[in-house]
């Protein structure tokens, strides 16, 4: 986005590209062997709700600007980080001091979001969000949770819904396996060293909402395999 | 101070991994395959540190170094730290209860009782679904082994899968396998799990597979066991008939690795 690229347009990229690839596509065929039609389900719901995103934020944000002002520096190049001197040596040293910057900015948001998914993973009963599974909305809502707490990697997501499948809903596995890659604990801290804290919860409430909206008219539906 | 404690963090990062990478126990945390991608990732730290530490010096020599500690990645010095005081462990049967048993064949079915161990709720079944999945399982080669089934590391997820999928096949085969004892209460008192972790991208997603035995576990929750077991299909639900269990030593690494595809994948 700092090299021009239109905002919506980055979203729509930032929300695809963890779900709508061949390496999730097979995964996601791997683990729900017995279901084919979640692959498409999951790949084909992404993608259009991404989309639609993309058309709210072009509508609501437009050109707003939505980097976080730390990033949003300005010299004489488009890497976003503040330049002090255009000599050789310094230029070097302050690539290193750039890489740095970015190394820990993230790595912060990482260790928390991992700290806290670690503790949730370990501490949290699970029987508490079963015992929820059988409501068709509810069900949506607490796979949704599940997957925000869980934080797990999207070519892996599908074979931890799979253990769900005998408990939850259609709707609710499809929540699950479209909402972790797009917002979960450990994105969302990471989102905000990237987007200004308005445009970061103007994200996370557009995609939860929409991806609850998809889950639960899928189960309405009544899509079963 | 700033850079100082970037230093010690990608110092005691870089250890972390190499220490890690060095006795093999990285393999409790990442799935091996991921294993160069982690080298790599190791030596661009390692790289980092270096030019950091000629950069500060380069900083101290000019007089630009400063002693505030401001925006010093202090949670994250102490994240690290942390790895100097654990030993690096696998999953043991103490976590169980909080992963899920991986659900290689049935689809999700109307049940009264969820489990969060799958395998319960295929008692619940209804027959229709059975054959609907027996029906699909039929590009699935079958088992050729006539009495014994021998579930290694290497054919554990395959093997099962096919038992699970197409159950009535294998009644009465006898099956040989090693893993945890578990209870779970969810299962009723008269019956116990013995199970193993199966990874597939790194510890986070590890998911259980195996086994309900039926009657009185010979050896406490948490035993390693090799078992030779009947297996057997009674109300649709699959079991195992215990008929021979010696205490076992836990494997260097005992997570099973996801193949990269099922049979009929």
């Amino acid at each position: 986005m700092e090299k021009g690229v239109p905002a919506p347009l980055a979203i729509v990229f930032l929300l695809t590209v963890p779900i709508v690839n061949p390496i999730v596509g097979a995964a996601t065929k791997y683990a729900f062997f017995y279901r084919p039609d979640i692959v498409f389900i999951r790949l084909g719901g992404a993608y259009l709700l991404a989309v639609f995103i993309g058309f709210l934020t072009l509508l609501f944000w437009g050109n707003s600007r939505i980097i976080n002002h730390s990033h949003s520096h300005h010299n004489d190049c488009c890497c976003g980080y503040h330049h002090h001197s255009n000599k050789q040596g310094a230029r070097f040293s302050q690539a290193i001091s750039h890489g740095q910057d970015e190394f820990f900015d993230i790595l912060r948001y990482l260790v928390i979001g991992a700290f806290l998914a670690a503790f949730v993973q370990t501490f949290f009963p699970r029987d508490w969000l079963n015992m929820l599974g059988s409501h068709s909305e509810s069900s949506v809502g607490v796979m949704m949770l599940m997957a925000f707490i869980l934080s797990v990697c999207s070519g892996a997501d599908a074979f931890v819904a799979s253990t769900f499948a005998d408990s939850f809903s259609t709707g609710a596995i499809v929540a699950f396996l479209v909402y972790g890659p797009m917002i979960d604990l450990k994105n969302l801290l990471m989102l905000r060293a990237a987007f200004t804290g308005r445009f970061v919860l103007y994200l996370f409430l557009i995609v939860t909402l929409l991806v609850f909206a998809y889950g639960v008219f899928i189960n309405h539906i009544g899509v079963v395999g | 101070m700033k850079h100082i404690v970037r230093l010690m963090v990608l110092f005691l990062l870089s250890n972390t991994l190499y220490k890690l990478i060095d006795n093999g126990t990285i393999t409790y945390y990442i799935n091996p395959k991921f294993l160069p991608m982690t080298k790599v990732a190791l030596l661009f730290i390692v790289i980092l540190f270096f030019l950091s530490v000629i950069n500060l010096l380069f900083a101290v020599l000019k007089g630009d170094f400063h002693g505030s500690l401001y925006k010093a990645p202090i949670f994250v010095l102490f994240a690290f730290s942390t790895t100097l005081l654990f030993t690096p462990q696998a999953f043991s049967s103490s976590m169980v209860q909080q992963k899920g048993m991986l659900n290689l064949k049935s689809a999700p079915v109307e049940t009264t009782n969820p489990s969060n161990l799958g395998v319960d709720n295929k008692a619940k079944t209804a027959d229709g679904e059975i054959s609907k999945y027996q029906q699909a399982d039929k590009k699935t080669p079958q088992l050729t082994e006539k009495n014994k089934i021998e579930l290694t590391n290497d054919n554990f997820v395959v093997k099962y899968a096919q038992i699970y999928r197409s159950p009535q096949n294998y009644a009465g085969k006898e099956i040989e396998m090693e893993g945890f004892i578990v209870h779970n209460p969810n299962i009723g008192n008269d019956k116990y799990l013995i199970i193993r972790y199966i990874m597939v991208c790194c510890a986070a997603d590890a998911q259980v597979l195996g086994f309900i035995a039926k009657g009185s576990a010979p050896f406490p929750d948490g035993s390693w066991v090799k078992i030779t077991g009947k297996f057997a299909v009674e109300n649709n639900q699959p079991y195992l008939q215990i008929l021979n269990a010696k205490l076992g030593k836990v494997p260097d690494n005992p997570y099973l690795l996801a193949p990269e595809g099922l049979p009929d994948s």
